[in-house]
């Protein structure tokens, strides 16, 4: 297997990851594969540029996220969706409580400012380290820090008190009926 | 509100707080549904679209 082949498996392999970044940056499925297809089409344009060693799903998530500010700046007015009609979509019909409260926590992230959005998906649900998510976003991981704690709060307020309680309840649940993932019920922000 | 934290969130955060960094700890129950929306998007089927794109790019080189 060619270097070309291995960068390309290694690609593939990060899409799925790529899609939920794009997905939970803009909130519209269909606009999120977009940016994916053009990260793929940049990544492989400047695939010299890649370090072999370093960590390409950073490298790739900063080059979606590149795609995605640089989209955001061409569009003279940003489409508004405050009924929630593209962010609802993200989930699928909710035939149970915890597909709602997917939905609901879609439905509340995509209230929060991007950079707060931003730092807390790449840290909490995507797992890069605080140091690796201020690369992708280009500044200090204090700065990190801080756009995670005010997201939290913020998705805390908009998630009502109840979401605790549900989500306790459902975890519980989990472990009852479904096989548990190594590692998935840590916080994963220590 | 039930603020489900780990012991080591928990230390974590104490120490965080007593240096005067930001706190940024998430609680449990919020981490966990972060990771179940992230993984919910990455079991789905990759679009048909992406798959030609990359088949093309792999092709390209190819016949490079």
């Amino acid at each position: 297997m060619g270097a070309t082949d291995r960068f390309l498996d290694q690609v593939t392999a990060l899409l799925p990851a790529l899609r939920a970044f794009g997905r939970s940056l803009c909130g519209d499925p269909a606009r999120a594969d977009d940016l994916v297809q053009d990260t793929v089409l940049k990544a492989w344009t400047n695939r010299e540029q890649f370090q072999s060693g370093s960590n390409l799903k950073a490298w790739l998530f900063t080059i979606l996220r590149n795609c995605y500010y640089s989209e955001l700046r061409h569009r003279k007015f940003e489409i508004e969706d405050p009924e929630g009609i593209c962010a609802g979509q993200m989930a699928v019909a909710p035939d149970h409580d915890a597909k709602l409260q997917l939905r609901d926590l879609n439905l509340a992230l995509q209230q929060l400012p991007t950079d707060q959005r931003e730092a807390l998906i790449l840290v909490c649900a995507t797992g890069l380290s605080y140091e690796e998510a201020a690369d992708v976003c280009q500044v200090a991981v204090g700065t990190i820090k801080s756009r995670i704690a005010r997201a939290r709060d913020r998705l805390v307020d908009l998630l009502g008190e109840d979401a605790a309680d549900e989500a306790g309840s459902l975890a519980i649940l989990d472990t009852r009926t479904a096989p548990t993932k190594q590692g998935f019920r840590s916080s994963g922000v220590s | 509100m039930m603020m489900i934290m780990s012991e080591k969130t928990k230390l974590d955060q104490q120490a965080s707080s007593q240096e005067g960094e930001p706190n940024e700890q998430v609680p449990d129950w919020l981490a966990l549904q972060l990771r179940r929306l992230n993984d919910q998007v990455m079991q789905e089927t990759l679009p048909e679209d992406l798959l030609v794109l990359l088949k093309q790019i792999e092709n390209n080189e190819r016949n490079r």
